[in-house]
C-alpha cells in the first residue's frame, strides 16, 4: 500500500499535463490524501514491488523512522499547498513530482532506487530554483548537483561490486572493510551537495535568495529533511557509523564558515540561507556522534530548524523592507527567529540544550564550543534583522505605499506554525517523540535487516 | 590560487580512483553475485533453471532479452522513476523557455530536405515502433525506440516551418505516463502488489509473451517519443 504514496501524486501529475492551470486546486487534496494514507498505514511493513522478494527486487520499507519522516514531510507539503499564492502557475506540476519523489526517497530500501529518486528530486529542485528568472543560481546548482549525482552512482556501483546486491539491508549485512573504505567517501560526496556541506554548499545562497517564496520554503524544509533522513539511513543503518569522523569535522567547519558568512550579508534571504547551511552542518556533526541520544538530539534540532525556516523564508521572500503593514506577520517572524537562535522558552532552546547535554555526556567539548560561538553570531544577525524590519529607518513614503498586505491564509498558516514553535518550547514531547522514533529506527540496524530480509 | 586548488582537488580525486581500481574484478573474470545469477536464470522465486529459447513456458519472467527482464520487470519501479526524470526535464525545458515567440525564417526549406523527409519519415517511424514493440525479444526497447521516433519528428520540424505538434505531444505524454502508473495500480488491485506482472508470461521468444513487459515498453516508447519531441518543439520555438 505504501506504493500509493508515490503512485498517486505521479499519476495526477501525468494526467494533468494538458490541464496545467487547473492543477493548483487539486494540490491540497493530494497532500491531504497522502497524509491520511500514511496515518492509516501499519508500521513495520515491507512492500516488495513487482512481487520480487528482498535482495532481488525493489523494496519499500516502512519502519519507525521512515513513518515519522513521511509524516513530517507530508505535513510540510500540505501546509505549502494551502498557500497557493506562492506557487507559480507552471510549478504546481513540479510540486506534485517533488512530493512523489520525496515520499519515494524516504520509503525506498534500495540504493539504486534512492539514486533514481535523488535524481528526480534534484531535477525538480533545479526547475524550482530557476523561478523568478534566477538562471545563474539554478545553473550553479545544476552543475554541482549533477556531478554529485555521478559520485552517488559510482558509490552504488562499488557497493554492488562489493556485495552483489543493491538492497540496503543486504549491503548492511554483507559489506566488507575493503569496500567500506571507498563507498562511504563516494556516497558522502554525492550527498554533500544536497545536505549542504561546506565546500559544496556554494549554490545555496544563490538558489534560496532568488526572491521566490516557494523555492526556499520547500528546499530548506521538506527536501533538506528527506536528505538528512537518507544520510542517516545510509551512514548509520547501512555503514554502521563508518566514516562519520570525517563528516563530524566537515560539519563543524561548515557551521563556522556559514555563520561568519551569514553575519556579513546585507540581504535577509542570503543571511537565512547561510544560517540554513550552518544548521545543516550542526545537525551532521551532532549525528556523527552516532548514538541513540545524539541522533534524537540531532533530529529534534532539525525539526525545530525546519519549522522556524518555513516561517522565516516565506516571510522574508514575500515581505518588503518592513513590517509596517504586516504586524501579525512580523510577530510570526520574530517568534521563528528567536527559536532559531535558541532563546529560552522557544523550541530552539530545548534542542540546543539537548545537543549540549549529549555532547557533554560523550565527553565531547569541541562541539559545545562551536555551538556557543555559532549561537553568539546568530544572536547578532538575527537581532539586527529584527530591529531593521520592525524599525526601518529612511524608508520612503512611496515604498511604504508599495508594500502589500499579505493575504489572510498566508498569515494564518504562518501564525499557526509560529504557535507550534511556542508550544514545542513548553511541551517538547511531540517533536521529541518523532525524533526518538526516527533515531531508534536508524540505530537499530539488526531489526532493519531482519525486517527486510526476513528472519534469519 | 584558485587554479592551483582545483588542480590539487582533481589530482586527489584521480589518486583516489586509481587506488580503488584493485577493487574492480579483472575483465571477464567477475564472479556473478546471487542477484545477477538469479536475474539471468530467471530464478528469483526458485523455480527457474534451464531456459530454452522458444520452448520454455510460463517462467516467472518471459522476456528473452535479459536487460529488458531487469529493466521492465525485476526493477520496473526504477524505470518508472527514470521516465519521471525525463518527464520532469522536459517540463523544465518548457518552463524555462516559455514566453519566447517562435522565430520564422519566412522561406521554404531546401527541396531535397522536403522530399527526402517524405520518403524517410515512414521508415523512421516504422523502425522506432519495431524497436519498442520488440523490446522484450531483441536489443532495444522503449527508450531507444522513443528516441528514434523523436528524431523523425525533428525532421518534420526542420522541413516544414508551419509544423507544430506541442499540443498533441502533451496529450500523448500525459496519457502514456498515467497508463504506466495505472498498469502498476492494476497489479495492486489484482494481486496486492504494485507493478506486479499479472498477465501470463507465455513462451520465451514469442512476440506475445512475458505479460505486461511489452505493454509497458510500448507505453514507455510513446512517452519518451512524446517527451523528446516536446523538447524539440520547445527548443525549435526559441529563436
Amino acid at each position: 500500500m505504501s506504493a500509493l504514496l508515490i503512485a498517486v501524486p505521479l499519476l495526477i501529475a501525468f494526467l494533468f499535463v494538458p490541464l496545467k492551470n487547473k492543477i493548483k486546486y487539486i494540490l491540497p487534496f493530494v497532500a491531504l490524501f497522502s497524509l491520511i494514507l500514511i496515518l492509516k498505514l501499519p508500521i513495520e511493513q515491507v512492500n516488495f514491488l513487482g512481487g520480487w522478494k528482498a535482495p532481488f527486487g525493489i523494496t519499500l520499507v516502512l519502519d519507525n523512522s521512515s513513518y515519522y519522516s513521511l509524516i513530517v514531510v507530508n505535513i510540510i507539503f500540505f501546509l505549502l499547498s494551502l498557500i497557493p499564492q506562492i506557487i507559480e502557475k507552471d510549478l504546481s506540476l513540479i510540486f506534485l513530482i517533488l512530493m512523489a519523489s520525496i515520499n519515494g526517497l524516504i520509503l525506498t530500501g534500495d540504493l539504486f532506487n534512492s539514486f533514481v529518486f535523488l535524481e528526480i528530486t534534484s531535477v525538480a529542485a533545479y526547475i524550482l530554483s530557476s523561478s523568478k528568472r534566477n538562471y545563474y543560481g539554478a545553473f550553479k546548482y545544476l552543475i554541482l548537483g549533477s556531478i554529485a549525482g555521478a559520485f552517488y552512482l559510482l558509490g552504488t556501483l562499488y557497493s554492488y561490486i562489493g556485495t552483489g546486491s543493491l538492497n540496503l539491508a543486504d549491503i548492511s549485512k554483507n559489506i566488507n572493510s575493503e569496500f567500506l573504505a571507498v563507498v562511504p567517501i563516494l556516497i558522502f560526496i554525492g550527498l554533500a551537495v544536497e545536505t549542504k556541506i561546506f565546500p559544496l554548499a556554494g549554490w545555496v545562497p544563490d538558489v534560496y535568495a532568488s526572491g521566490s517564496a516557494l523555492t526556499p520554503a520547500i528546499l530548506a524544509t521538506g527536501v533538506t529533511f528527506s536528505m538528512m533522513y537518507l544520510f542517516g539511513r545510509i551512514f548509520i543503518t547501512v555503514f554502521h557509523g563508518e566514516f562519520l569522523n570525517v563528516v563530524y569535522i566537515f560539519g563543524l567547519i561548515t557551521v563556522v564558515v556559514a555563520e561568519l558568512s551569514a553575519l556579513k550579508q546585507d540581504n535577509l534571504l542570503r543571511a537565512l540561507s547561510f544560517s540554513s547551511i550552518a544548521q545543516a552542518g550542526l545537525f551532521l556533526s551532532v549525528i556523527s556522534m552516532n548514538s541513540y541520544e545524539s541522533l534524537t538530539a540531532g533530529y529534534f534540532h532539525l525539526l525545530n530548524d525546519i519549522t522556524a525556516k518555513f516561517v522565516l523564508f516565506i516571510i522574508a521572500a514575500s515581505i518588503g523592507k518592513s513590517f509596517i503593514k504586516n504586524k501579525t506577520t512580523g510577530i510570526a517572524f520574530s517568534i521563528a527567529s528567536f527559536s532559531l537562535i535558541g532563546f529560552p522558552l522557544f523550541a530552539g532552546f530545548r534542542s540546543k540544550l539537548l545537543i549540549l547535554k549529549t555532547a557533554f555526556l560523550n565527553q565531547n567539548y569541541i562541539l559545545p564550543i562551536i555551538l556557543l560561538f555559532a549561537t553568539i553570531i546568530e544572536i547578532a544577525y538575527v537581532l539586527r534583522w529584527n530591529i531593521k524590519l520592525w524599525y526601518p529607518d529612511n524608508i520612503l513614503p512611496q515604498e511604504k505605499e508599495k508594500t502589500q498586505k499579505l493575504s489572510w491564509n498566508v498569515n494564518l498558516i504562518l501564525l499557526i506554525v509560529a504557535l507550534v514553535i511556542i508550544v514545542i518550547g513548553f511541551y517538547p514531547d511531540i517533536y521529541l517523540k518523532i525524533a526518538q522514533n526516527i533515531a531508534s529506527g536508524l540505530t537499530n540496524y539488526r531489526a532493519y535487516v531482519t525486517n527486510v530480509l526476513g528472519g534469519m | 590560487m584558485r587554479r592551483f586548488l582545483s588542480a590539487l582537488i582533481v589530482l586527489g580525486l584521480i589518486m583516489f580512483f586509481i587506488s580503488t581500481l584493485p577493487l574492480i574484478p579483472e575483465f571477464g573474470k567477475a564472479s556473478l553475485s546471487k542477484v545477477s545469477r538469479a536475474f539471468i536464470d530467471k530464478d528469483v522465486n526458485g523455480n527457474g533453471g534451464n531456459i530454452q529459447y522458444g520452448v520454455s513456458k510460463d517462467l516467472e519472467n518471459g522476456a528473452a532479452n535479459v536487460v529488458t527482464s531487469i529493466v521492465v520487470d525485476y526493477r520496473s519501479f526504477d524505470t518508472l522513476g527514470e521516465v519521471t526524470v525525463l518527464f520532469t526535464s522536459a517540463l523544465g525545458v518548457g518552463i524555462i523557455l516559455s514566453g519566447y515567440k517562435r522565430k520564422k525564417f519566412g522561406r521554404e526549406p531546401n527541396f531535397i530536405l522536403r522530399v527526402s523527409v517524405g520518403i524517410l519519415l515512414p521508415l523512421i517511424l516504422l523502425f522506432g515502433a519495431y524497436v519498442f514493440i520488440h523490446g522484450h525479444l531483441t536489443p532495444g526497447g522503449g527508450f531507444p525506440g522513443g528516441t528514434i521516433i523523436a528524431a523523425g519528428i525533428l525532421l518534420l520540424y526542420l522541413s516544414n516551418e508551419e509544423f507544430d505538434l506541442s499540443k498533441t505531444v502533451k496529450f500523448v505524454e500525459g496519457i502514456s505516463g498515467s497508463l504506466y502508473v495505472i498498469v502498476g495500480l492494476l497489479g495492486l488491485a489484482v494481486s496486492g502488489v504494485f507493478l506486479i506482472n499479472f498477465l501470463p508470461t507465455g513462451v520465451v521468444g514469442n512476440l506475445f509473451s512475458s505479460g505486461i513487459v511489452p505493454i509497458i515498453y510500448i507505453l514507455i516508447g510513446f512517452k519518451v517519443g512524446a517527451e523528446l519531441s516536446g523538447i524539440v518543439a520547445e527548443l525549435h520555438r526559441e529563436g
